[in-house]
């Protein structure tokens, strides 16, 4: 025989809430015993939840004044340990709740019609400029394209939740709130509350037409599972690191209300609310589509901007967009690190010096990946050669290098290569030879050609009789295990060569890239040269070279 | 969101489980729609279902049924034992405050009762496993019946703990890191106290502490209650079990200053414990130096009381909005455009108090605004507080009896006008039914009131007819200062006073021959007369106990009691004998109790009488609301009737008809206490030494005057003179080191001795050669003869004649002594009449310390008695602030003629009852 528990006026408003639910099919089976919605009965484990205006009520046995006492003291009184679990009206209030989210919690929302008015683009372009004119006051000959270049749609994320809070003393009290994510780049950006916000009434605005029919599925439905996870786990990310307060967006006004009554009663300096526990309850995806910004330079794009609907400014290198350091700047916010320490600068367009000071524009100049992108490249080299003008280039750090703190692009047409010599110092590859006793490159100045072998070598000084370490061995016949070299490679002489070799004084040097061969016959001397990469060259063997500085057939 | 504050969300360590969450989304992506779109708002409303959001325990749950639990219900519960209003605030409480805060509805609408619906409505959510209640010793009984019997926690299941805790009664359980007791607790705020902070390592779910505006003290041992509240507080924050309901009625008494430790700990969820420590604000945390910066400068507009709080919001509006404009245009009428903004606050506030005055519309708005900063964003910012009128309480009916003296007393009927009526006043019957004769009719002047009044206020015609009976009794010429009053202009501020005093006061007019000086008799035989009327009713007689000896009349009204026909029905109210004299008192139902002791006043339950008789009227506003507070409290079930007799001529009459104009009399006893704070908190009062001349003003506006030296007396002569007003300050004295005081006694016209007598219990006094600017101080001989122990010992008989009478006069020993046959008996230095040189530093002063002189320098400092040899303290003048110094200075300053202090009296007035108004608009909410 089930208890009957009845429910009052003060609980009406939720009561019909679960009957208005399960009347349109939204209560999975199991979830309720039995629902009477003529009777107003809702029948719960086991409680029969009534309906009732007060009189009609009949004695409930949950409070009421006994001989003993009071039913609520009872536990005190008795000194019991007193349950902190809900009661069963709460528990079926929480479980339906649960029920219904469960299906219905991933939702695809959509935009409403993304349509700008001249004014706004006017104010977003102004805007633009301003940020060009604080961080790349050198960049000359731009323009701004309106929509052309990036794809201006975004994946939007909402995440949905049911939080406890107080202000550290008191009972919780529930409040619904979201947190937006924007999905670019293959990376979650966590948008502040004034873009959710804006996000927020958008969406409200949609639901107040009923324009909310033309919502598409997510293009990406396989993603869906990953989704959740990566979304919750980016939640997770935002919670640990404090950026959850930045963010948040109050779900109604109800909610607000709630925070705006801990705030106006709370401490002047900074009010702190604790949360004991978070529930998210649902994701909602939308597909945005922002206004966007093209600027480029001789039709050459170098940034694209998004604005989106708080007209706040997303900003990406062109060229770098799809790398993960190609965003600079995210709905105004700016970040960066400095000593170690995460800095966060947001701009204010609405302040002539966009609520920054020089300091911080340096900072975010030299730390943040603007010092990786949109880097002025000027050069003489090939301007000097067609027009006698310098050529002026915007790249990125990927795209050049530096040189005695001068810039080059990778891609010019001519080409430089930095190259660190033995002792380690940079030089441009153009002023360097190949030294063959290095196995490196050396400045032009410090390189002598061997005499013997026709190959550069490395010596700081003139000489008279430039020898390679290599020649100069062999021509002073101070080589050790010589004939065991000739031995191996004197298959490359012909036969008939090899006969009339005096095994006496006949050897061989080599090193990585030749082989040198002092041969003996008929009491003469005679130096060969073989190239060991010449086999690479032509495919097949080929003979070694006599030298002719020495004589010799 | 309106308020640009910052704000921060913690979480706790486990409050997020992603992965747990993620097993609750579903995969399956759907389209947002209409159908969706309307059941997550019903979803919603189940998400956001808050179980305090009502009261669960159904109101009639809590009346007695059967058996000894309930509250029982009687003629006065029709719509249910607990009150509408009871519910409201209880419901408010969790609702709103979720259970921490202050519950501060007026006296009298059962706080106790609504504590006791929080507590039942907590516990049947079962949010409690252990609580404390702190309570005043003299409230025990009653929280304890209260919460054991009327809501059922069970008789005995309370712990009623001492000065020290008991653990092993308290059946203390170990919850993870926090020991619970599992059986409640009450203990007295002395107890408490006592417990120090061996109490700070247990985990009370919720606390209740009745009183709480104590805890606003800055020192002694209420100071250290709330810091161990405050650890109490931090150690459930930390359990997240932070329930906390603070009690008072009077959150302050016109001291907002005082009031902010109270909002430091609901504001900042118990503040700092260190904060509580009794030190300087400068080594306190930041956050509660900041906090107070803004409580002091944003919440209370820099101002310290009410008084000052409301001239300033008043001004405020009147200079910073729509308003600014007429102003301008009144200052340029009247000429004072230009110098305005230079005068000093004291003259701008008149000026914007004439403005207002002749600006109606813009007046009601002003006073409504100043309401709603003061109501609405000073006490509700951190309080449930409900208007007054949605409660209650019982109405006060005052009846003001004035003796007016005339040389002609046997005029018996005298003809006035009113309105073209004329009216035929019968002088005898005046209190009578047939005090006026119209149209061959009689009226007793409130029924004349009441049918020919017409359009006009009562108070408006009574104070007429008031003004014109007394100008025809004595013919007097209206366009002079009536000549019969000591003070001049009396009778317009009798008038005046009359015509703006609550409507629940009515005055009755006495006439006595002033010939015969004593208005004893006269008094007397008015008392009779009420006794007859009331002769089944208990009745409580009050004098001024402060009154020099020759001015007292106690003694004498209590001989002539016991020698009339009511004997029998006389009662002696004096604290020796309290609980005896409240008991018989409970259950004699005729009882006249006369109070003769000023401490029967205080801490004295007697409420089940309802009328009070201040035989003599004391000018000491706090004093008089406490009278009244005796009847006038919780449990009282009729209305109350204050009988005032006032002579008219003395300066009962003048205060009496102050405290009738400013409400004091009237008013619930909340905005009793403020009103009577209002002009003593934070206020100086100021006195021309040369002169006498007597100002009261704000601590602010001394201060602001003394820096741009603007204190000089602006009498004539002294002004000529260049005499400066200093504070009043020369009557009571307290050491800066050990806190002795000396506090002088009109009675005995002199200071109690600070020594400890070692000789029987009578206390000595302190003298000087009663010279007004006498300087020196010292014991009496009669004193130091007394705690003699070598005379007493060699029984010396002027010391046995002083056992007998203590008060017998020098002349009267010395005849004793020389009447003595053994003249070797004592050296010269003893003898009643050589003084006490001798005695101050003999070997046989049995007194500690021993007999001393104190001489005062030009400062008023001397060196302390107690510990001015050990630890050099000085004994200080305690500045005399409160009203009623102001007011009994001022009385006695007549170099001007007694030209000023009527009018002064009359602007003070005004003050004061500017404060009432915006009390009494206390149901206004932001949006009206």
């Amino acid at each position: 025989m089930p208890n009957i528990s009845y429910i009052g006026k003060e609980y009406e408003s939720a009561f019909n809430s679960i009957c208005e639910l399960y009347r349109n099919g939204y209560i999975s089976q199991g979830i309720l015993e039995q629902v009477n919605l003529s009777e107003k009965e809702i029948t719960y484990r086991d409680t029969v939840f009534a309906l009732r205006p007060y009189e009609e009520q009949n004695n409930d046995l949950s409070a009421v004044m006994t001989e003993k006492g009071a039913s609520w003291f009872e536990k005190i009184r008795n000194m019991e340990k007193v349950d902190s679990g809900a009661s069963d009206w709460l528990a079926l209030i929480a479980d339906v709740a649960e029920d219904y989210h469960k299906h219905n919690s991933f939702l695809e929302f959509c935009q409403k019609d993304h349509t700008i008015e001249k004014e706004t683009i006017n104010r977003q372009i102004t805007d633009i400029n301003a940020f060009l004119q604080k961080f790349y006051p050198h960049l000359d000959d731009t323009q701004i394209v309106v929509g052309k270049g990036e794809n201006a749609t975004v994946d939007i994320y909402a995440v949905n939740f049911l939080m406890d809070i107080n202000n550290g003393v008191g009972e919780f009290q529930k409040v619904l709130g979201k947190v937006y994510f924007k999905y670019m780049n293959r990376k979650y950006f966590l948008l502040r509350k004034e873009e959710g916000n804006e996000i927020e009434q958008q969406i409200r605005a949609v639901i107040e037409t009923n324009d909310f029919e033309n919502a598409e599925t997510g293009s990406d439905i396989t993603r869906n599972s990953t989704v959740i996870n990566e979304v919750l786990a980016e939640l997770d990310r935002v919670i640990r690191q404090g950026q959850f307060t930045e963010a948040v967006v109050f779900a109604g006004e109800k909610d607000l209300r709630i925070i705006e009554h801990y705030l106006s009663n709370g401490p002047q300096i900074s009010v702190t609310l604790d949360c004991l526990h978070l529930r998210v309850y649902a994701i909602h995806h939308i597909r945005w589509t922002n206004t966007v910004y093209q600027v480029e330079r001789h039709q050459v794009p170098l940034l694209y901007f998004l604005a989106n609907s708080a007209n706040q400014l997303t900003v990406s290198c062109a060229r770098c967009r799809e790398e993960e350091d190609g965003i600079l700047m995210v709905d105004n916010r700016i970040e960066y690190e400095k000593d170690g320490i995460r800095k966060s600068v947001f701009l204010d367009f609405s302040r002539k010096d966009l609520g920054i000071d020089e300091e911080q524009v340096f900072e975010i100049q030299q730390m943040s990946d603007f010092s990786k992108h949109l880097l002025p490249v000027r050069c003489s080299d090939v301007g000097m050669r067609e027009h006698n003008i310098d050529c002026v280039r915007y790249i990125c750090e990927r795209d050049g290098f530096e040189y005695n703190g001068k810039r080059y692009c990778r891609d010019c047409t001519h080409p430089k290569i930095v190259f660190r010599d033995h002792t380690g110092e940079a030089k441009l590859t153009a002023t360097m030879g190949y030294a063959s006793d290095l196995n490196s490159f050396a400045e032009y100045s410090d390189l002598r050609k061997c005499r013997i072998c026709g190959r550069s070598f490395f010596h700081e000084f003139e000489s008279a009789v430039p020898e390679c370490a290599l020649c100069g061995k062999i021509r002073n016949g101070t080589v050790g295990q010589g004939e065991n070299v000739y031995a191996e490679y004197r298959d490359l002489f012909s036969l008939a060569k090899r006969i009339f070799v005096h095994r006496a004084g006949t050897v061989a040097i080599e090193d990585g890239e030749v082989v040198i061969f002092r041969i003996k016959s008929f009491g003469r001397t005679h130096y060969y040269i073989y190239d060991k990469l010449s086999m690479l060259k032509k495919g097949y063997l080929d003979g070694p070279k006599k030298l002719q500085f020495f004589g010799g057939d | 969101m309106k308020t640009e504050k910052k704000y921060m969300i913690e979480f706790e360590p486990d409050a997020f489980d992603r992965h747990n969450d993620a097993t609750r989304i579903s995969s399956k992506i759907k389209n947002y729609s209409k159908d969706i779109h309307s059941m997550n708002i019903l979803a919603d409303e189940l998400d956001r279902f808050d179980d305090f959001d009502s009261l669960r325990i159904p109101v009639d749950q809590y009346e007695h049924k059967n058996g000894i639990y309930g509250i029982v219900r009687t003629a006065e519960h029709r719509s249910g034992v607990i009150y509408a209003h009871q519910a409201q605030a209880a419901l408010a409480f969790i609702r709103d405050l979720r259970g921490f805060g202050i519950l501060a509805d007026v006296v009298g609408s059962g706080k106790t009762y609504e504590a006791g619906v929080v507590i039942s409505e907590l516990a049947v959510r079962n949010k409690i496993r252990s609580i404390l209640f702190v309570v005043p010793s003299q409230a025990l009984s009653d929280w304890v019946t209260v919460i054991e019997q009327r809501f059922g926690m069970g008789v005995g299941s309370l712990y009623q703990a001492g000065e020290r805790l008991d653990r092993s009664q308290i059946q203390i359980e170990t919850y993870g890191n926090y020991r619970v007791p599992r059986r409640p607790i009450i203990v007295t705020d002395d107890d408490f106290v006592k417990w120090g902070e061996d109490c700070t390592d247990l985990l009370f779910d919720v606390i209740v502490v009745d009183e709480a505006h104590h805890l606003c003290a800055e020192e002694g041992k209420y100071s250290y209650a709330m810091k161990i509240l405050s650890k109490l507080v931090a150690l459930k924050r930390k359990a997240k079990r932070s329930y906390c309901l603070l009690l008072s009625a009077t959150p302050h008494s016109g001291n907002l200053e005082k009031m902010f430790r109270l909002w430091y700990f609901v504001r900042c969820t118990g503040g700092n414990p260190s904060d509580f420590d009794e030190k300087e604000d400068r080594f306190r945390t930041a956050y509660y130096i900041k906090e107070k910066e803004y409580y002091r400068n944003y919440v209370c507009k820099g101002a310290s009381t009410v008084m000052e709080f409301i001239e300033t919001v008043k001004n405020e509006e009147v200079l910073n909005s729509v308003n600014k404009d007429r102003f301008d245009q009144y200052l340029s009428e009247n000429d004072q455009l230009l110098e305005f903004y230079d005068l000093p606050r004291g003259k701008k506030n008149e000026i914007i108090s004439g403005f207002l005055y002749e600006n109606d519309d813009i007046c009601d708005q002003v006073y409504k605004n100043v309401a709603r900063a003061y109501h609405n964003r000073v006490l509700r910012s951190i309080m449930i507080r409900q208007p007054n009128a949605n409660l209650i309480a019982k109405k006060k009916n005052v009846v003001n009896l004035l003796f007016y003296r005339t040389p002609n007393p046997y005029k018996h009927e005298i003809m006035i006008s009113d309105e073209n009526r004329k009216l035929l006043l019968n002088i005898d019957q005046y209190n009578t039914e047939s005090a006026i004769c119209y149209d061959g009719e009689q009226f007793s002047v409130d029924s004349y009131i009441r049918d020919f009044a017409g359009n006009r206020r009562y108070q408006d015609v009574a104070s007429e007819l008031f003004r014109k009976t007394i100008v025809s009794i004595d013919n007097i010429d209206e366009a002079n200062a009536n000549p019969l009053f000591w003070k001049k202009g009396s009778l317009h501020y009798y008038a005046v006073q009359m015509k703006n005093s609550p409507i629940e006061v009515k005055n009755r007019l006495y006439v006595m021959d002033s010939r015969n000086d004593d208005s004893f008799e006269h008094k007397f035989a008015a008392l009779e007369g009420l006794l007859e009327r009331h002769r089944d009713q208990r009745m409580i007689v009050f004098f001024d106990y402060d009154l020099k000896r020759k001015e007292r009349v106690v003694e004498k009204f209590v001989e002539r009691i016991r020698q009339s026909k009511f004997c029998d029905r006389f009662l002696e109210g004096c604290v020796q004998k309290k609980t005896e004299v409240e008991r018989v008192f409970n259950e004699k139902e005729d009882a006249l109790l006369v109070v003769t002791e000023p401490s029967f006043t205080e801490s004295v339950n007697l409420q089940t009488s309802n009328i009070i008789v201040n035989f003599q009227v004391i000018a000491d506003p706090v004093a008089m609301d406490q009278r009244i507070g005796r009847i006038f409290r919780l449990g009282q079930k009729n209305d109350v009737i204050i009988y005032n007799l006032a002579d008219m001529d003395r300066l009962e009459g003048y205060s009496l008809m102050y405290l009738s104009r400013i409400g004091l009399l009237t008013s619930n006893s909340g905005d009793a206490t403020i009103l009577a704070g209002s002009n003593s908190e934070k206020m100086i009062a100021i006195r021309c030494n040369r002169c006498g001349k007597v100002e009261l003003i704000s601590e602010s506006d001394y201060e602001a005057r003394e820096k741009k030296q603007q204190l000089f007396c602006n009498t004539p002569d002294c002004m000529q003179r260049g005499e400066v007003l200093g504070k009043i300050s020369v009557t009571d004295f307290k050491c800066d080191k050990c806190g002795t005081s000396m506090i002088r006694s009109d009675e005995v016209e002199g200071y109690e001795c600070v020594s400890t007598p070692g000789f029987g219990n009578s206390k000595g006094i302190l003298q000087n050669n009663a010279q007004q600017f006498d300087r020196n101080y010292h014991c009496r001989k009669q004193c130091t003869m007394l705690n003699c122990s070598k005379l007493r010992e060699q029984k010396c008989r002027v010391v046995e004649a002083l056992k007998y009478n203590f008060n017998a006069s020098t002349s009267e020993l010395m005849v004793i002594c020389a009447k003595c046959p053994d003249k070797n008996f004592c050296d010269r230095k003893c003898k009643p009449e050589t003084g006490i040189n001798g005695c101050l530093d003999c070997g046989y002063a049995t007194c500690d310390p021993k007999p001393h002189k104190l001489t005062f320098n030009e400062n008023w400092e001397a060196k302390c008695p107690v510990c001015g040899r050990t630890e050099r303290g000085i004994m200080r003048p305690i500045v005399a602030s409160s009203f009623a110094s102001y007011i009994k200075s001022s009385w006695d300053f007549n170099q001007d003629k007694g030209v000023s202090f009527c009018p002064n009296l009359l602007k003070e007035a005004e003050k004061v009852a500017e404060i009432k108004k915006i009390l009494d608009m206390d149901n206004l909410s932001e949006d009206d």
